[in-house]
């Protein structure tokens, strides 16, 4: 049996009994002043809509009482001990990443084109050379769009993260980590942002824990 | 034009938790038990995943 880890938090959660993946109790191992919790289990869980939304939800309910890491899913570590070893080892850089976060919420922009500039949505391309300028010209339209949305949104950012072109019709997939309590501000820019972008649509969801922002490659 | 702005609307919501997922969070360098099989079963799961909701969304 090993452990699955949902999140670190510097805070010992009062919470609830909490159920995770596959409905197994989710217990707290703490040390170095941190508590990761976590929930056993035979194997990594496979994949699906719902133990995505099972791990999502332990997140979710530390994040309401206060600053909170999420895990990669899939992380597991043999025994409580091995996690309270990382604890202590990687103290120093997982309390920076806890200020870095604290107090804030991450919200998510992903521009969505109704079908991808042709011809990169089927191997319909007539020769390898209009395939690459099909891509090229996707590429092109997806960075002056996340220029847009940063010129728009960044104001009301502490720190914002792009991905671009992630899947065909996908141009911009875009995490913004703003000060909780800001969340409607913010949305009603990226409503008045969205009415300028003719064919392209934003959708913005959120409130998540700030997956996007606890990287090892973050910068402050 | 239209604007979705979607709170916890579970369907648009879906690609947007598995890019999370599965690419950002906290990771522990070569501590983490992901065995080659189980990575290709994430691939494999992630691809009927994303079909879905390609369909769902009407992409």
């Amino acid at each position: 049996v090993s452990l699955l880890l949902y999140a670190i938090t510097d805070d010992l959660p009062r919470l609830e009994p909490l159920r995770g993946v596959g409905a197994t109790e989710v217990q707290c191992v703490t040390a170095a002043g941190l508590v990761v919790l976590a929930s056993e289990h035979d194997a990594i869980p496979s994949l699906s809509e719902e133990t995505m939304w099972e791990f999502e939800r332990v997140i979710e309910s530390v994040m309401d009482i206060g600053a909170v890491l999420p895990m990669r899913f899939g992380t597991l570590l043999a025994t409580a001990h091995e996690v309270q070893r990382m604890l202590e080892s990687r103290r120093g850089e997982l309390l920076a990443k806890l200020a870095r976060v604290r107090g804030g919420v991450e919200l998510s922009v992903r521009g969505v084109w109704s079908q991808a500039p042709e011809p990169v949505a089927a191997e319909s391309a007539q020769s390898g050379t209009d395939y690459l300028q099909a891509r090229l010209g996707a590429q092109r339209q997806a960075r002056e769009l996340a220029e847009r949305v940063h010129a728009q949104l960044d104001g009301f950012a502490r720190a914002s993260r792009d991905r671009i072109l992630t899947r065909a019709t996908v141009p911009l997939s875009a995490a913004f980590l703003i000060d909780r309590g800001t969340e409607e501000e913010f949305v009603r820019a990226v409503t008045a942002l969205d009415a300028g972008l003719g064919d392209t649509e934003l959708v913005c969801t959120g409130p998540w824990p700030p997956y996007s922002f606890v990287g090892d490659s973050v910068d402050a | 034009v239209s604007v979705s702005v979607a709170t916890r609307a579970r369907n648009v919501a879906l690609i947007d938790l598995l890019d999370r997922l599965l690419q950002g969070g906290v990771v522990i360098e070569g501590d983490i038990t992901l065995a080659a099989a189980d990575v290709d079963l994430v691939r494999l799961d992630l691809r009927l995943m994303v079909a879905a909701i390609d369909k769902a969304l009407g992409a």
